[in-house]
């Protein structure tokens, strides 16, 4: 007789594997300290004025130093942004000796940064010079970017601005710590 | 072979008439037919004579627990399911001397775990009220019986954790909705029976990791002014400093898993904490350089 096999066959409860969420890490993703840095510099292109001899042309950004996710997030915002009838252009300066004018030059933080040296490159002109030091704020440059508190900062130093030929806006000063004003 | 012999003996105490209509049924089950056994254990039913029969009842629970067996999948198998189940239970009730006692119970169990895989298998199709349903019959029928050879607390944390991952899941393929607190219930859920439990607190960690990092990357330009920065900034801060505790509890549990590592240094890295960061970032390396060490 083909009879059935009767036997109690025990069920095995299935394991469902824990499906772990996927994180967003500073070494494989996006960096978000240089999306916050980006708008930063692009927010100073809205609350600083520049003469008028720089007044046509595309908006320049320049970025000294290595850090390639600025770079990224900056050219990204420059396909869809513009200021004001201006579109952006993002200069990458590897050398000293790469450095020419521009509306804004952010320096990426490095230790070997030689702000007198910058400042020669730069000339009388009107550049925006942001950087990441402490003390910078004092050797020419004309907001400085710093943390506090975890959160991302700047100083600003009214002086430098006068000096060439930069107008900040009021409401950029009030978020600032004033250094030397 | 063992119903084969209760089923002999109890059908040699029924009336002649039981016995007839029984043994037939049996051995259609016995054969194989089990629709042709279906049908004659419930005409059987129909019948008080039938019905007071304890043998009657147990070989219906067999013939639909092995009907729902054949149609796992199908639109019926619910209903067998349900049917074996009433059946066994009504035999519980009849049993008096405790003779089926123990073949019910492990049949009990047998359908009880079929409920839990099937739960599994729903969360797996992120169909969660089916699958929390299923759950809970599970419970419902394996609690009363379960005489602590299974932990009860040991399904329960990886079906909730099952839960947590499918809401992750969720809402990864639909955006426009929001699953993260739910997700994140499902494995404070977990926390609450086990509060150092890995996977939950590295869960909830990226949860709340992923919705800072999320909020700053989707920022339009234009979406925020640098005058509002600050309060923004204060929002994403709070979201990676509410994953941190959990990200750390989980770095208790095992501080040589990698995404662990990454998650506190990632945390640390957006907290701007960067010599932290690089530590944890450091002790990766170390695991990564002596995993390619050992090949």
């Amino acid at each position: 007789m083909a009879g059935r096999n009767i036997v109690f066959l025990k069920a095995s409860l299935i394991l469902v594997g824990i499906m772990c969420c996927s994180f967003t890490t500073a070494n494989e993703g996006p960096d978000i300290n240089a999306k916050v840095k980006a708008i930063f510099l692009y927010n100073f292109s809205k609350y600083v004025e520049w003469p008028e001899t720089m007044a046509s042309g595309r908006f320049r950004i320049g970025i000294y130093g290595d850090y390639p996710a600025i770079r990224e997030e900056l050219e990204k915002m420059s396909k869809i942004k513009r200021r004001g009838d201006r579109s952006f252009e993002i200069m990458t300066f590897k050398s000293m000796d790469e450095i020419e004018p521009t509306h804004i030059l952010y320096v990426v933080k490095n230790s070997a940064v030689d702000m007198s040296q910058i400042s020669k490159r730069l000339g009388g002109s009107s550049t925006l010079l942001v950087t990441e030091g402490d003390g910078f704020i004092n050797k020419g440059a004309h907001i400085n970017l710093y943390y506090e508190n975890n959160k991302q900062m700047m100083e600003l130093n009214p002086a430098t601005f006068d000096q060439h030929g930069l107008k900040v806006s009021t409401q950029l000063l009030s978020i600032s710590k004033v250094v030397n004003g | 072979m063992r119903l084969l012999t209760t089923l002999f003996i109890s059908l040699l105490f029924c009336s002649a008439q039981a016995q007839n209509i029984l043994d037939k049924s049996f051995k259609k089950y016995q054969g194989g037919e089990l629709k042709e056994a279906q049908v004659l254990i419930d005409s059987a039913l129909t019948s008080e004579l039938y019905a007071a029969e304890n043998v009657t009842w147990y070989l219906k629970g067999f013939v639909y627990k092995d009907l729902f067996k054949e149609s796992q999948n199908e639109p019926q198998a619910e209903d067998l399911r349900k049917t074996s189940l009433a059946a066994f239970r009504q035999l519980i009730k009849m049993d008096t001397s405790g003779q089926y006692k123990e073949e019910v119970i492990q049949n009990l169990k047998f359908l009880a775990t079929t409920y839990y895989n099937d739960a599994m298998r729903l969360l797996k199709q992120l169909d969660f009220r089916g699958a929390n349903t299923f759950y809970s019959n599970f419970i419902a029928i394996y609690s009363p019986i379960n005489d602590g050879s299974f932990s009860l607390l040991d399904s329960e944390l990886k079906f909730h954790l099952a839960v947590g991952s499918g809401y992750v899941q969720k809402q990864k393929s639909d955006s426009l909705n929001d699953y993260s607190q739910l997700a994140i219930a499902a494995f404070e859920h977990v926390l609450q029976l086990d509060s150092m439990n890995k996977d939950a607190n590295y869960n909830i960690g990226v949860i709340y990791y992923n919705e800072a990092v999320n909020r700053i990357l989707q920022l339009d330009y234009d979406d925020i002014d640098i005058l509002a920065f600050g309060k923004f900034e204060d929002e994403t801060i709070a979201l990676f400093k509410k994953s941190l505790p959990y990200m750390r509890r989980a770095y208790q549990t095992d501080d040589q898993d990698k995404n662990i590592l990454e998650g506190l240094a990632g945390i640390h890295f957006s907290l701007r904490e960067f010599e932290i960061s690089d530590k944890y970032k450091r002790e990766l390396s170390a695991i990564e350089g002596s995993n390619s060490k050992g090949g």
